[in-house]
């Protein structure tokens, strides 16, 4: 049927209000004053360069972990994979000296394509695959450390400026996080692979018939989420001396959350990097928060487990509102 | 060769188009989805510097075409010539870099991307990956793209905020905004309004006649005779009319060329003057179809014409609760039927036997009589417990009586044919007892003629023991056959009522609003 | 099909059963031939206890997945059910107490149901941040160190006590797997999920009560799941928020090992209990040939992969790729 009658031409200029763009600081601002009215601690500037100095391999795994979520998928593995790299980091290390600093980043993106792997060429669900590999990356993790022994790094090599150094009295690992952000926000803005992740995390089939080659581009979205897991294992290596077998479980459901709370909706298609880093601001300031005014850290786990199932309801109210009422999804 | 195809074959080109090398040919076209055969062989050429126009009912095969054209789908057999060299698309991509760039049907754009970077989707997608962006991507390059097609929005908002019909004028001008060689529009006004549609019209011509070959896909007959050069038709897969001047060929030859000849379904006797069970009233969806009124006895088969957009798949989809409606009743038996709902209409004893077998019917993974049984197993059950030996009897009965072809209730339905398929979901509403109403939905599309005649016989079947019948068929012949009485729909309302038997043209005639 | 001779019934019949039951039977020989004391009576008990529970969890797991769903919760609702349980014994003594655990179960069931079936929010999120904020809140309950029921009460009578003859939690198990069996094959809701989870869309055409059906899934696995959690709690005697946390992910990977595909609308009881025989048989021979638990991690994990891509690759449906809903 045609359109009814005839329209007068629309002078469409409206900003849309992008309500998720709104969360990461409303939920900083917000969280800040209620954590403050709980201890005054809290507020100081010490506090404050602990929580940055703290935040930094969560907000570098977050990063990695919007990649992959802004494509429709996510990552469980970041936690398991950032720890293997850490153990054969320190090894390698071990072996070939500084030279050896590349195996993490090698190990985290190699984890990662194989999980891009069995996601787009095999069509494995991404929970499946990303599990598999969480369990596998971790499995490995033990195999190479003797079962679960920390690997320490030789005496003579020195990685604590990595991992604590300070520049003007800022923590370097937010320096690295924040850097890394800034390459994010250029590659998800600029690069058109980061476009071609946000094309098929809005719709994929037509991603399709526009011509995306979609399969390399989600095996590069998991590569480089991995990639960012053998990063923040660089940092976790850096800070501790030693290869972590054990360390990392639960990274994952932080890494989602903070991107959850940064704007990205788990269906695809949205997020941005200083949004997450901002979410992954909150939830470190949380955590601290929360720590400091003795409350149990099993506050912040339901808090956390809470904040995944609200983005679900979150986004399905802003489907709502936006779309205003729709059929079911079962219909003609 | 019957009358229909001597004035066909008499409008073939003749002269000057087959010296020029077409643009892009398509030779035999043959491609298969599991069951069903979308293209049997269609061919195609397109010449630059004109606009050729493809029609044919849902289901002839278009939108399929058009995909293998632009590379989305890869044909089973069948060839591609570019100008003069073999053309093999492997993707998207390939065919865009060739210079043929698609408008698809079903919207290809994303919602959460703007305007602009919609409008360069093709862009975007091609090139190596670490590129930085396309370089006319500034909203100065938007608007001018966007004033091709007379739209005037803000080209950092996000598609998904825009009108339908704003984002049909998107998609078309991301299509018309690259210099190409074979430009392929698959319906793109159907959004649109007359305003739009000149502007298009005339964004089009000039695409033309810069050398541009355009392929124009559309249901609206009248456009087609405003815009389009040349014409072919598809149906069932098949080319029936082959590049013909637009001019030599009338409307009413393309309708039935389209619709063609379905199989002479047995006279039905005149239905008793039963009473009435079904009342319709005031019926509207808005922008689909307005204040339907109409009344089914039981026994009757009513059949409902219309051609693509005229409302008349979607009314009787609406009778079963499968299409919304806004305002308007429905009473079976003088009780109130709830609309919108099909598991409250299947409690009322309503029946739906779906067009679309994949989307919307059959159950894959599942056994020929797990689908069959699927709207009976209340009956079939005690106290939830469902019986296996009730479930049989009840079934496969209708299963040899149908004449399912193999006869193994329990081989998953993939394997059966397109065409026992669709009886084993006639079977699924045939087997209902009690039932009182059944809505037919395009019941033997893309259905072989055997299986066709099977199916007609079991919607009498239905309709003699007491059910009133609503059919939609898009082949006219058919459902003159079949019916009782037609009501003809033009543009979401009911134009005609006819009571069998009544001349197809007549029928035809009501339906494309011209004098019989 | 026509009556016919006794082998052919028999050589249809055995090809009739799932590849994962002849997979179980070999890796059976396997084991039994290369792992000391594998084949011995106590350690086959041991075997079946482990696997009682897992059988379960696999058993409430696979009713969601034919819908088409998955369920991550049971880890949490299982630890839930101990700790309430123990909580409320004082005050409503031994059965009460455990009734209560159970109805917790069922609760977080509930609520998984009505988000997927009513809001149709993607299954994995909401089980997921179920499994999440029930760990918070069993350890919250706590103060995060496991509460020790009473001794006088004997709960750990029930984990070791037999009933008919076998020990309770494989009687428990075996019942279940008959209701299950039953549920699934041969009453109305159950063919309804196998409906919904091949095409929702023409369920509900078919005039099913897809929503309906999809809430009694998830209440209907919790049901299983509070029984796994009931014997657990049994078996350990107190309130435990870490209880077996692993619970979830190992049920979905006997569910895919046995050969259940992840997308719904197929899948059978004897699949089901072949993979949950197979993995606790693996976990069982790695124990006792002193690997260290990472391998048994990485098999796991690998096992599960595996499968899903054997699925893939053999069922020809192709799943919904890329996406996580």
């Amino acid at each position: 049927m045609a359109a009814a009658e005839p329209r007068l031409e629309r002078l469409v200029t409206r900003r849309p209000l992008d309500y998720r763009a709104v969360v990461a600081p409303v939920a900083v601002v917000g969280g800040w004053a209620v954590l403050a009215l709980m201890n005054p601690y809290f507020l100081t500037v010490a506090n404050g360069l602990n929580i940055a100095g703290q935040f930094g391999i969560l907000a570098i795994v977050a990063l990695g972990e919007l990649l992959v979520i802004v494509t429709g998928g996510f990552d469980l593995s970041v936690g398991s994979v950032a720890a293997l790299a850490t153990v054969v980091g320190a090894r390698a290390v071990n072996a070939l000296g500084p030279l050896g600093l590349p195996a993490l980043a090698l190990v985290g993106a190699l984890c990662g394509a194989v999980n891009g792997v069995l996601i787009a060429h095999f069509r494995v669900q991404p929970v499946i695959a990303t599990l598999g590999s969480m369990l596998g990356a971790r499995g490995l993790a033990l195999l190479l450390s003797d079962g679960g022994q920390t690997v320490a790094l030789r005496p003579d090599i020195d990685l604590m400026p990595l991992g604590y150094g300070h520049v003007a009295g800022i923590p370097g690992t937010f320096l690295w996080a924040a850097g890394l952000a800034v390459a994010a926000t250029v590659f998800t803005r600029r690069i058109r692979l980061g476009r071609r992740l946000y094309m098929i995390g809005s719709h994929a089939a037509a991603a399709e018939l526009v011509g995306v080659p979609v399969r390399s581009t989600l095996v590069w979205a998991y590569a480089l989420s991995g990639l960012s897991s053998g990063l923040a294992g660089l940092l976790l290596l850096s800070r501790a001396g030693a290869g972590l077998p054990t360390e990392g479980s639960g990274l994952e459901l932080s890494a989602i959350a903070s991107a959850v709370i940064g704007g990205a909706a788990l269906t695809g298609g949205t997020g941005s990097p200083p949004s997450v880093f901002l979410g992954a601001f909150f939830i470190q300031s949380l955590l601290n928060g929360l720590n400091l005014s003795g409350i149990s850290p099993f506050v912040a786990e339901l808090v956390l487990g809470s904040v995944i199932v609200l983005a679900g309801l979150l986004d399905f109210a802003m489907r709502r509102i936006g779309d205003g009422p729709r059929r079911p999804s079962w219909g003609y | 060769m019957s009358s229909l195809e001597q004035r066909a074959e008499a409008a073939r080109p003749v002269g000057t188009w087959d010296e020029a090398p077409a643009a892009l040919s398509a030779t035999g076209v043959v491609k298969s989805f599991g069951a069903t055969r979308a293209l049997r062989g269609a061919t195609l050429a397109l010449y630059p510097a004109e606009v050729h126009a493809l029609v044919g009912e849902n289901g002839a095969g278009k939108s399929t075409l058009v995909k293998i054209l632009v590379g989305a789908l890869q044909p089973d057999a069948g060839t591609l010539v570019l100008g003069e060299a073999p053309l093999h698309l492997g993707s998207v991509r390939d065919a865009v870099a060739a210079g043929i760039v698609p408008v698809y049907q079903h919207l290809t754009l994303m919602p959460h991307l703007s305007v602009t970077e919609n409008l360069l989707a093709f862009e975007l997608a091609a090139g190596s990956p670490l590129r930085g962006r396309p370089r006319r991507c500034t909203p100065a390059d938007a608007r001018a793209m966007l004033a091709q097609v007379g739209l005037d929005v803000d080209p950092r908002a996000p598609v998904g905020r825009l009108s339908l019909a704003e984002r049909q004028l998107v998609e078309i001008a991301r299509g018309l905004g690259r210099d190409c060689k074979v430009l392929v529009l698959d319906e793109p006004t159907a959004a649109l309004h007359r305003g739009e549609v000149d502007r298009l019209f005339a964004a089009i011509r000039r695409i033309r006649d810069r050398g541009t070959a355009v392929l124009f896909i559309s249901h609206k007959l009248g456009e087609i005779e405003e815009i389009a050069d040349r014409v072919s038709v598809l149906r069932d897969g098949q080319s029936v009319l082959e590049g013909s001047p637009r001019a030599a060929v009338s409307s009413r030859t393309l309708i039935e060329l389209m619709i063609g000849h379905g199989v002479e379904a047995g006279r039905i006797p005149a239905p008793p003057a039963d009473a009435e069970t079904l009342r319709v009233e005031g019926l509207t969806a808005p922008g689909v179809f307005a204040d339907l009124a109409f009344s089914v006895r039981r026994g009757e088969i009513l059949g409902l014409a219309g051609l693509v957009g005229s409302g008349a798949l979607e009314a009787a989809a609406a009778l079963a609760g499968a299409f919304p409606v806004r305002q308007g009743s429905l009473r079976l038996d003088g009780q109130p039927l709830p609309t919108g709902d099909p598991v409250a209409a299947h409690r009322a004893g309503v029946a739906l036997l779906p067009g679309e077998r994949e989307a919307a019917g059959v159950f894959p993974g599942l056994s020929a009589l797990t689908n069959a049984s699927a709207s009976t197993l209340g009956e079939l059950a005690s106290f939830g417990w469902l019986r296996g030996r009730r479930e049989r009897e009840r079934i496969l009965p209708w299963l040899h009586r149908l004449s399912v072809n193999p006869m193994a209730p329990g081989l998953p339905i993939e394997r059966f044919s397109g065409g026992n398929q669709q009886k084993v979901l006639a079977i699924r509403s045939l087997a209902m007892a009690g039932m009182k109403l059944l809505a037919a939905l395009d019941p033997t599309r893309g259905v072989d003629v055997g299986a066709r005649a099977v199916i007609h016989e079991a919607l009498a079947h239905a309709a003699a023991g007491g059910a009133a019948v609503v059919v939609y068929s898009s082949d006219l012949e058919e459902l003159v056959a079949l019916s009782h009485r037609v009501l003809a729909m033009r543009e979401g309302r009911i134009v005609a009522r006819f009571s069998t038997p009544v001349a197809t043209s007549s029928v035809l005639a009501a339906l494309t609003g011209a004098a019989p | 099909m026509t009556a016919s001779a006794p082998i052919a019934v028999i050589r249809t019949r055995l090809a009739a059963a799932p590849a994962s039951l002849y997979a179980l039977a070999l890796l059976f020989l396997v084991l039994a031939l290369v792992v000391p004391r594998f084949a011995t009576v106590g350690n086959l008990t041991n075997v079946a206890r482990v696997a009682a529970i897992l059988a379960l969890a696999a058993f409430g797991q696979a009713v969601v997945l034919v819908t088409g769903g998955i369920d991550f919760s049971s880890g949490s609702s299982v630890a839930l059910t101990s700790v309430v349980t123990v909580l409320l014994v004082p005050s409503l003594g031994a059965s009460e107490a455990l009734l209560a655990g159970c109805l917790t179960a069922v609760a977080i069931g509930a609520v998984n149901g009505s988000l997927v079936a009513w809001l149709e929010l993607p299954p994995f999120l909401v089980t997921l941040g179920m499994l999440i904020a029930g760990h918070g809140l069993a350890s919250l309950l706590v103060g995060g160190v496991p509460l020790e029921a009473p001794a006088s009460l004997g709960l750990s009578r029930l984990s070791q006590g037999t009933a008919g003859g076998l020990p309770v939690p494989i009687a428990v198990a075996a019942v279940a797997f008959a209701v299950f069996l039953v549920l699934l094959r041969r009453t109305v809701l159950g063919r309804t999920w196998y409906l919904v989870g091949s095409n929702a869309r023409a369920a509900r055409l078919a005039g099913l009560d897809v929503r309906q059906s999809l809430l009694l899934a998830y209440v209907v696995g919790s049901l299983f799941v509070a029984a796994a959690g009931l014997i657990l709690t049994a078996r350990v005697s107190s309130g435990q928020p870490n209880l077996y946390p692993s619970l979830p992910f190992e049920a979905i990977a006997a569910c895919a090992i046995g050969g259940v595909p992840l997308t719904g609308g197929a899948g059978t009881p004897a699949q089901v209990l072949a993979g949950v025989l197979i993995v606790a048989m693996i976990q069982n021979a790695v124990v006792l040939l002193n690997f260290s638990p990472s391998i048994q991690l990485m098999l796991i994990g690998g096992l599960t992969v595996g499968a899903v891509l054997v699925q893939q690759v053999a069922w020809r449906r192709p799943s919904r790729a890329w996406s996580a809903s």
